[in-house]
């Protein structure tokens, strides 16, 4: 009997994998009920990735490598429902008050407006650069360890020390260089109304750029392969396939972006939106201490300007977000029977995986952001470094493409 | 019988399609009957890897087979000449 028959022979490891992320966030729960919000976000967003295969690096890789752009498409829907809930949340947080088209007095605390400069532009390629190379972005590197890909493993421990020495030389580029610039936010600019209109209209614009391209390739792609129904009259037959679809074929791109852009608004309801490199640096300034290079007594700048070392790693939110994206895409991946311990025959690979995490690591902190921060979460809170860095990613994308092809 | 094996275990996109693309076009030229890929990256065993034999003519049952076994999918694809 085929694997394909046998659809619930993973339920029983799937089930127990869930239970112990339940309670774990019990056990969070007892410390401090957000700390539980934040580990069930992470699960959240790594089933919904791990699901539907939401990979950021194919998505800039694939325009330059095939001339392929579903996955970058979904990206876009993504971002416009994430903008159509940032929108919201951001109106109500600055807005209500005041007539509209009149905000003079500041961005709501944690929309993502970063300064735009070229540490934005630099940060994106270098960015975008590794991602390729490593076969991973930022959420790609955590949902691939998850699974059990041991050239990711690689990646995260490069990433986390290519952390270490930007927030080194951080100090004088941040006052000589980046505290200088504007942190330009849209609706400052163009009021509210023209903001939204503005970002839609980009989005737009990217989506069509994106068919344009498509439409170059020799080869034409389908995204959605013909699920062949038989067509079951009775109730398990009926259940067997359902369920089959939900966990063992991948879900549609669209849907992933969708649930993930929606998902970025409900935590940005909750708390903040969406981050993944920051809790990364925090792993990098704990690293930092643990081996003593760096002491509490003498902190370096960086980590006590974006206050990365006040909480132990474990219980900050930004930390479970990620450790729960680790779990999340790990139980899906044994309710789905695709986890494996994967090593590559290739060993080049793991210097691969280790150099594009560093760069990763390097390029985020320089753009104050990563895929997630910098660009998922940028673009809907109204920034203008969305769409600095979003280029940026390609143009690293395209680099690390000619990269890849030299190392097949 | 002439099969020929591309054994992409361990490789991540776009490495399998990659060599997919490759080893469809040198089946041809070989004169090989079979073309057996063997993967553990779901991304290329459920999309990137069915959507470069459909695309490329091939249709599931007809002219290619896929079979899972643990968290290894191997694709078996009759070469038409």
């Amino acid at each position: 009997m085929s694997d394909k028959e046998r659809v619930f022979r993973n339920l029983g490891p799937g089930v127990a994998v869930f239970t112990v992320a339940f309670f774990i966030s019990i056990y969070y729960t007892g410390l401090s009920s957000s700390l539980a919000i934040f580990w069930l976000f992470g699960l959240a967003y790594g089933i919904v990735i791990q699901r539907s295969k939401f990979c950021f690096a194919s998505a800039f890789r694939d325009l330059f490598l095939f001339k392929r752009g579903e996955l970058m498409k979904a990206i876009i829907a993504g971002l416009i429902i994430a903008t159509v809930g940032f929108s919201i949340i951001m109106y109500a947080t600055v807005g209500l008050a005041k007539p509209i088209d009149s905000i003079k007095d500041g961005i709501p605390a944690h929309a993502k407006v970063n300064p735009v400069g070229l540490q934005t532009i630099m940060g994106g390629i270098v960015f975008g650069f590794g991602m390729v190379l490593s076969g991973g972005c930022a959420t790609g590197t955590l949902w691939r360890a998850g699974e059990g890909y041991s050239v990711q493993w690689v990646a995260l421990i490069g990433f986390i020390l290519g952390t270490i020495p930007l927030a080194f030389m951080w100090e004088p580029i941040y006052d000589g260089y980046v505290s200088h610039l504007p942190k330009i936010w849209f609706p400052e600019v163009f009021g509210w109304s023209g903001a939204i209109l503005l970002t839609f209209f980009l989005l737009g614009f990217a989506y069509l750029l994106v068919s344009w391209w498509e439409s170059k390739a020799e080869f034409k792609f389908s995204h959605v392969i013909e699920r062949k129904s038989k067509n079951p009259k009775k109730i398990i037959p009926i259940l067997k396939e359902k369920y089959g679809n939900i966990f063992y074929q991948p879900w549609p791109y669209l849907v992933g972006g969708l649930l993930l852009g929606t998902l970025n608004a409900f935590e940005y309801v909750f708390s903040k939106p969406w981050g993944v490199t920051t809790a990364i640096s925090r792993w990098g300034g704990w690293l930092l201490l643990k081996t003593g290079i760096m002491h509490t007594s003498n902190l370096w700048p960086y980590y006590t300007q974006y206050k990365l070392v006040e909480n132990p790693s474990l219980t900050s939110g930004s930390t479970l977000l990620n450790l729960g994206l680790i779990f999340g895409a790990f139980a899906m991946a044994i309710l789905a029977g695709e986890f494996k311990v994967r090593i590559p025959t290739k060993k080049i690979r793991f210097a691969q995986g280790f150099v594009g995490g560093f760069f990763m690591g390097f390029g985020s902190r320089l753009a104050m952001g990563c895929n997630i921060g910098a660009f998922f979460t940028a673009v809907p809170s109204l920034a203008l470094a969305g769409w600095v860095f979003g280029p940026g990613l390609a143009i690293g994308a395209w680099l690390g493409v000619k990269a890849l092809k030299k190392l097949a | 019988m002439k099969e020929k094996v591309i054994d992409v275990r361990g490789e991540i996109c776009p490495y399998p399609e990659m060599k997919t693309a490759d080893g469809l076009k040198e089946a041809k030229k070989e004169g090989v009957d079979e073309l057996v890929i063997i993967t553990d990256h779901p991304p290329a065993a459920l999309l990137t890897i069915p959507q470069r034999l459909e695309q490329s003519g091939y249709k599931e049952d007809e002219n290619y087979t896929v079979t899972k076994k643990g968290s290894d999918w191997t694709f078996r694809v009759k070469i038409g000449r």
